[in-house]
């Protein structure tokens, strides 16, 4: 698959890095070292490597946004069939090499789907007459067809992310960059996504390069993977020869499944007389004046009690309701039928304020949740509001977190300078200062690698090992099946499944749920056999 | 206080009422025309006028005036107290009546209520009412994309008036991410729910620093989202879907100028209007 | 690096940054808004101490300017900002998009005469005058005859919040900015980092509330006192004033032995008050009092509520039956006069 070419007729090479580097301005520590690498038209290649390790600068050094963007220094070229990326302004490179990020929000720019397809093609002067099929065709690439009249206001997670896809894919432009496309997306998306990717591979040999920490579904189709660390490319071969060396990549922080052997014994399971939570019978549906379509269901029936010690794993597609249901058990939102306690006291007509000296949650994005000016502030925020503990033991349990967290050195930095995973990390540590007994965590490894993930929940089991329940929402089955001893499956508003982790797996398969379950099945089945 | 969605709804309501298919430009040529009118004339008359072909627009648009004055209710309210205390303390002018008669000799009567009186309620509550209601019909009636295209008419370069899509389009993102940072506060034990008063300004600070973080944090990857697909690769763009001007936005835009030249005209020269028994 | 793009006067990453700010800022004047009602009921008025935030709409206008630092760049974010107020159905209708471009006009006029100079006094003063613009513009288009005090009122509530919020808060934010490198500032000096930390001083957000709360409140009670407590100390007093050789302030208690009695009939265009008799001061004894100037002609009756009325001062001055009376405040019973000159509530007699 690999020499598929129709999209160029110059021999030159999709991409030609040669021995590039790249410090950007205002730091002395270069975050590229003496790159080289060469893409054929029509190659598939698979990107990975640990959070920070340059991956994000390749791929705006490869689209010419460094140096055309970003200032900093720069030594080497970059050559996109074989033009050199700064002998040609930032639009013209666009015609060749489109760049997906991460996060379809910043870089959705108008208000209709349509218009956004267009928008590119709009600015080439692509004239009116073929605008209309242009639109159609790229939104049908994605399978999407569906949303083009919705405003983009209204979308779902899944459908910005497929929109921001189809917007560059309208483009046509032979090479393709994508940052984790799929880190947003439930399995069943993420499926249909990579397999549009795949199709144009095969049938335009339009040059894909992905970005992604999850490489597991992208090991069957890509042609080739590289592998990043520190700023230099350690690894460039076939998957195969990737999949013979995992313990380089464990090293790396890139897990084909995350860590494994890190679970309770299986006495922890047994029913618990008096449960840190207890859920019994909501029901929730979003007031009418709401426009359905951009709200998750609303939840029906749902029962079930956390107990302490517990790390219980909350799964389902985007919108089945994973965040309605965890405002509800820290009083943001409140069911119109059924009861919640906590610690046997019902949550109901408590103030969120007030359930915060029990409660902790994370939220998806850990920039709405920093508000301080130092982070040893942020840690003391709520034990300062909720006067618990005591300010000496309050500074002194902050100061011991922030070593735990590895994130002593900022201690007096603003939270706002930190990086993407040390914010995630602060987060989680300013819930913890005052010990709440429940722990809410709302898809907190977006964007992470597993080494950041196994460092955060090395801390979180330690929590639950000191007497909290935990209940963590998230889309990577790998990461459930590595850290949580049970697992809720929500789908559509109704919790279909509450069982420990290997009985659920099994249980999802004969539900028709099996993208909801780790790969390595071979490897969960030796669990069945965890002795009682 | 949840504001989830408060900008969700936007003023556009999509139709296609004769009001809906006039040119952008013809609209806000009559929105400034009657603005203008509004703010520079002291006469009731002209108010009145002015309102009755604003109710005459809502009708032809078919938006239902019940849910414009039911959203923008404050405002009516708002426009009711100056006009009521325009009407009482108003005390020059032709006595209609006392509000409060003589009490006892030597006490009152109170509160004259005179034609200056009414006639100064009626322009100022009006203005402010008139004004709500040209706006209100505007952006109900104006698709805001088109609206920006039709901007590219002006000779605006159509970076700029792009902008105000981009403005747009971010605000229901930035308002969903408000609610989500005032719940974020009370995850952490911040009473947003109580407490008018202390930690007032703690609160601000507490609102509008993850925000601005957050927003600023999303300038790279827009950037490079626009840049990546040509924004800016020539002097002018196309566009799949432009709004039409047709001849009934040449008579509109023309007829409503030189109405308006002519009061203008006439208020340079003849100041002030004459006003209802002066 | 050769490359040779059409160059821009604002680069996509300056609009992209105004299109941020302005959308963040559009977003919240909701959120203000709220918290300036909550700033007024704690006051206890219906209106008006909400002025104590319009600081915060200016705040984003600062932020933007101070990182993009080219001349035009508040203007537009004013205008964008205005724009989707307008679109979002702000209250004000149309009337916001210009309030809220003449703030950024202000603030570009300030920051291009002092060339983008990043100190927090300029920040200040020019987060000052364009939060106070609001009130100002607000008043011309909307003008509903209230007092000069009542305004000039809000006029400094207004200004204090552009200082504070405007200035203080929005030059303490991009500093933070600046030190959190979260976006590329166009060409600062070399190492923003280190001077701001060193110069990094926050306020007390327990002090700072504290002093602004003690400023509300006092500048509320001055507003009741102005307000509710005025005409009860002199209700009964004017200035006389202009060309004259003794400007002074009348008070009816220092006339009242020289009352007379006239019998008058009120001829209004609508208003008809038979002959009757009224009791007061003849104007000619008070405004010779004051010593008119030879060349003088003519009268200006001032009334409180922005009533006036002129009168040939010769005329007055020979006419024994114009006289001032005390009827809820002073009033003037212009006898053969039609009724538009019967001024209630007299506060001026000015002399031209």
């Amino acid at each position: 698959m690999s020499s598929v070419n129709k999209g160029t007729s110059s021999s030159a090479p999709a991409i030609k890095v040669d021995d590039f580097s790249f410090t950007y301005g205002g730091s002395t520590e270069p975050v590229l070292h003496n790159i080289t690498l060469t893409i054929q038209a029509g190659e598939f290649v698979l990107l990975t490597g640990p959070s920070g390790c340059g991956k994000s600068t390749l791929t705006r050094s490869l689209a010419g946004f460094i140096p055309h963007e970003f200032t900093g220094k720069s030594k080497g070229t970059v050559r996109i069939q074989g033009v050199d990326t700064r002998t040609l302004p930032i639009y013209e490179l666009a015609k060749t090499i489109s760049l997906v990020q991460q996060d379809p929000d910043s870089q959705i720019v108008t208000l209709n789907v349509a218009d956004e397809i267009a928008f590119g093609l709009e600015n080439f002067q692509t004239p009116q007459s073929e605008l209309v099929q242009r639109i159609k065709s790229a939104l049908a690439t994605v399978n999407a067809l569906k949303i083009k009249n919705r405003s983009t206001s209204t979308l779902s997670g899944g459908e910005k992310q497929k929109l921001a896809l189809a917007s560059f894919l309208a483009l046509q432009s032979p090479i393709l960059l994508l940052d984790e496309p799929t880190a947003r997306l439930d399995p069943p998306t993420a499926r249909e996504v990579i397999s549009s990717l795949v199709q144009l591979n095969q049938a335009s040999g339009t040059t894909i390069l992905v970005v992604d920490h999850r490489i597991s579904p992208f090991l069957p189709i890509a042609s080739r993977c590289l592998l990043m660390n520190a700023g230099r490319l350690v690894f460039d071969g076939n998957p195969s020869q990737l999949r013979q060396h995992p313990s380089i990549l464990q090293k790396l922080g890139v897990y084909l499944s995350p860590l494994e052997n890190t679970r309770f014994p299986l006495s922890r399971l047994e029913r618990d007389e008096s449960p840190t939570l207890t859920v019994r019978e909501i029901e929730f549906s979003y007031p009418t004046t709401h426009d359905s379509s951009t709200y998750g269901f609303a939840l029906k029936d749902i029962s079930f009690a956390i107990s302490s010690g517990e790390i219980v794993g909350l799964i389902g597609a985007n919108g089945s309701g994973k965040t309605t249901l965890l405002q509800h058990l820290i009083g943001l939102l409140s069911p119109d039928r059924g009861n919640i306690e906590i610690n046997g006291r019902p949550v109901s007509g408590r103030p969120v304020s007030e359930l915060a000296r029990e409660v902790g949650f994370v939220f998806q994005n850990p920039l709405h949740q920093l508000f301080e000016r130092r982070v040893l502030d942020e840690l003391l925020l709520t034990s300062r509001h909720i006067k618990k503990p005591a300010p000496n033991e309050a500074e002194t349990r902050a100061k011991s977190l922030l070593v735990d967290f590895g994130l002593s050195a900022f201690t007096s930095r603003s939270p706002f300078s930190l990086s993407l995973g040390e914010q995630r990390r602060l987060t989680i540590a300013s819930i913890l200062v005052h010990r709440p007994s429940l722990l809410l965590l709302d898809e907190p490894f977006i964007g992470l690698d597993y080494r950041n993930v196994n460092q955060m929940m090395t801390i979180i089991k330690q929590a639950a090992n000191e007497g909290a329940a935990v209940l963590l929402a998230t889309h990577d089955p790998a990461i459930v099946h590595a850290y949580c001893t049970r697992l809720l499956f929500l789908s559509e508003g109704k919790l279909l499944l509450d069982a420990p982790v290997h009985q659920a797996f099994s249980h999802l398969r004969r539900l028709g749920e099996a993208e909801y379950i780790p790969p390595h099945p071979d490897k969960s089945a030796s669990f069945r056999e965890v002795p009682k | 206080m949840r504001m989830k969605g408060k900008h969700l709804h936007f003023g556009y309501l999509p139709h296609s009422s004769v009001i809906h298919r006039l040119n952008p430009l013809t609209k806000l040529t009559v929105l400034t025309c009657i603005a203008l009118l509004t703010i520079l004339f002291n006469s009731d008359i002209t108010s009145l006028v002015l309102l009755a072909f604003l109710l005459l627009s809502y009708f032809a648009a078919g938006i239902s005036l019940r849910q414009i004055i039911s959203r923008l209710r404050s405002i009516f309210v708002f426009a009711l107290f100056i006009a009521v205390v325009q009407l009482i303390f108003t005390s020059y002018g032709a006595l209609l009546f006392f509000l409060i008669p003589p009490l006892a000799p030597g006490l009152g009567p109170f509160f004259p209520i005179t034609m200056s009186g009414v006639s100064n309620a009626i322009v100022l509550g009006l203005r402010l009412i008139n004004i709500v209601l040209v706006s209100a019909i505007f952006i109900a009636t104006t698709d805001p994309t088109l609206f920006a295209v039709a901007l590219t008419r002006l000779r605006i370069p159509y970076r700029y008036s792009f902008l105000f899509v981009l403005t747009l389009r971010l605000v229901p993102l930035f308002d969903q991410e408000s609610a989500i940072v005032q719940d974020a506060q009370r995850t952490r034990g911040i009473p947003v729910d109580r407490g008018v008063i202390r930690g007032f300004l703690t609160r601000i600070r507490y609102t509008f620093f993850p925000l601005v973080f957050s927003a600023l944090n999303r300038i790279d990857n827009l950037t490079l989202a626009m840049d990546g697909r040509g924004f800016g690769y020539a002097k002018t763009r196309t566009y799949h879907r432009q709004p039409s001007f047709r001849s009934v936005d040449w008579i509109i835009t023309i007829a409503s100028l030189i109405i308006t030249s002519l009061l203008l005209w006439q208020y340079t020269f003849l100041l002030p209007l004459p006003r209802l028994l002066g | 690096m050769n490359s040779t793009p059409p160059r821009y006067y604002f680069r996509t990453r300056d609009l992209v940054t105004i299109g941020v700010l302005s959308a963040l800022g559009g977003a919240l004047s909701t959120y203000v808004g709220y918290l300036g009602r909550l700033v007024n009921v704690a006051v206890g008025v219906p209106f008006g101490a909400g002025q104590f935030l319009s600081g915060l709409h200016v705040f984003w206008i600062i932020l933007a300017a101070g990182l993009i630092r080219r001349a035009g760049a508040a203007s537009l974010t004013g205008l964008m900002k205005g724009l989707v107020e307008f679109f979002t159905g702000n209250p004000h209708g149309i009337i916001i998009v210009f309030v809220s471009l003449a703030q950024g006009l202000i603030i570009d006029a300030g920051l291009t005469v002092t060339s983008h100079r990043n100190s927090l006094p300029l920040f200040c003063v020019i987060g000052g005058f364009a939060a106070a613009s609001n009130v100002v513009l607000f008043q011309l288009l909307y003008f509903s005859g209230i007092p000069l005090m009542f305004f000039l009122l809000l006029v400094v509530l207004a200004f204090s919040s552009g200082i504070i919020f405007a200035g203080y808060f929005g030059k303490a934010t991009l500093d933070l900015v600046i030190e959190a490198n979260v976006t590329r500032v166009r060409a600062t000096s070399p190492s923003p980092v280190t001077k701001t930390r060193a110069k990094r001083r926050f306020p007390d957000p327990y002090k700072v509330s504290a002093v602004v709360f003690l400023s509300v409140i006092v500048i509320g009670a001055g507003l009741y006192a102005v307000f509710v407590w005025r005409p009860a100390v002199d209700p009964l007093g004017c200035d006389v004033t202009g060309q004259v050789g003794n400007p002074y302030r009348f008070t009816y208690s220092a006339f009242s032995s020289q009352e007379i009695i006239v019998e008058a009939e009120l001829v209004g265009s609508v208003t008809y008050v038979p002959p009757q008799n009224y009791t007061g001061v003849p104007l000619a004894v008070v405004l010779s009092h004051a010593r008119p100037a030879d060349g003088a002609s003519a009268l200006l009756v001032l009334a409180s509520d922005g009533y006036s009325a002129t009168f040939s001062l010769l005329d007055v001055l020979s006419d024994s039956d114009i006289i001032i009376i005390v009827d809820n405040g002073l009033r003037l019973v212009a006898t053969n006069y039609s009724g538009e000159f019967w001024v209630r509530k007299v506060s001026s007699l000015v002399i031209s």
